[in-house]
């Protein structure tokens, strides 16, 4: 599988999920390779901090940028499944991924700067599908409230989601400390055991998504 | 190599790889439409009968566009002239002045 999480709105949370993804799979047996195509290298910094620490099993990682269709073409044969973290625009690298991806992970905050991008997505999404008919699209709600009181919000932002034919998936992620604690060290959300909601989020999306 | 690089049968491009490249490529415009414009606009002077004044005016009413102002109504108007071919700029010109 090649899993891209991108879009077109910064901060959703792309390097954070591409991150805990590729961990989850990891201890899945699966074999994985975290690609970094943000330029900002959040990605790329942690997985230097996670090569520093030896307690923790290397996740092998490339960085690219730009065209990275036939990077990805080439790398697809080698593992078993690559997450991209695309950075957070309509990039080069987010379109040429978009071509070879088998999974594309939309994340949005249940916030209306950051659903206002669903319009330019939705036309990326059709055009990329004229390339790449086979790709499964879905937009995840990140960072939601977890105040009971504010659960319509996330259902209007799925709303929203849904009539740009974007369908989000029933998995989220709430507004958690221990996705930035985590993100801090190199570590991944599986490996503190502060937070098992967290870690409950991520296998929810992974099960949902990816049926693993 | 003695200077023969790149004499080998180019590789061609296969019409999905063709379709791929010019989506990947269209990234590059909707970045450069979210960018900040910096155009500089030149204050100039020229004189309108009435009646083109209130054209100008009903152009905007008909528009339905808030974001339109008399300026925008004669960037437009001459921007639509600009798009047309020669033959047909000599005519409209040459009617409205005979």
């Amino acid at each position: 599988m090649i899993i891209l999480v991108g879009g077109e709105k910064g901060g959703a949370g792309k390097s954070c999920l591409s991150q805990n993804l590729a961990v989850y799979l990891q201890t899945k047996n699966r074999d994985v390779l975290l690609l970094d195509a943000d330029p900002q290298g959040t990605t790329t910094d942690w997985i230097k901090e996670r090569d520093d620490n030896d307690d923790l099993k290397d996740i092998p990682s490339v960085q690219a940028s730009g065209n990275i269709r036939s990077v990805l073409k080439d790398l697809q044969g080698r593992y078993q499944d690559i997450v991209i973290d695309a950075g957070g625009q309509d990039s080069e690298a987010l379109r040429s991924a978009m071509t070879i991806a088998t999974h594309m992970l939309l994340p949005f905050r249940p916030k209306r700067r950051d659903l206002k991008t669903l319009a330019h997505m939705e036309q990326v999404l059709k055009l990329a599908k004229t390339v790449n008919p086979d790709l499964i699209a879905r937009a995840i709600i990140t960072q939601c409230p977890t105040l009971p009181s504010q659960v319509q919000r996330i259902l209007d932002a799925k709303d929203a989601c849904k009539s740009f034919g974007i369908n989000a998936l029933n998995a989220i992620t709430t507004n958690r400390n221990v996705y930035d604690d985590a993100d801090e060290n190199g570590l991944s959300v599986f490996e503190v055991d502060s937070d098992l909601k967290a870690k409950a989020e991520i296998k929810n999306i992974a099960n949902e998504f990816l049926g693993i | 190599m003695a200077g023969l690089n790149g004499l080998k049968k180019k590789v061609e491009i296969s019409p999905e790889d063709q379709l791929a490249e010019v989506f990947i490529s269209g990234a590059e415009k909707r970045i450069r439409a979210l960018e900040t414009k910096e155009k500089k606009f030149v204050r100039c002077t020229f004189s309108l009968n009435d009646e083109v004044s209130q054209l100008i005016d009903e152009l905007i009413v008909k528009s339905q566009n808030a974001r339109v102002n008399r300026s925008s109504i004669v960037r437009i108007a001459l921007e639509n002239l600009a798009s047309k071919s020669p033959e047909e700029i000599k005519e409209i010109v040459n009617q409205q002045l005979p």
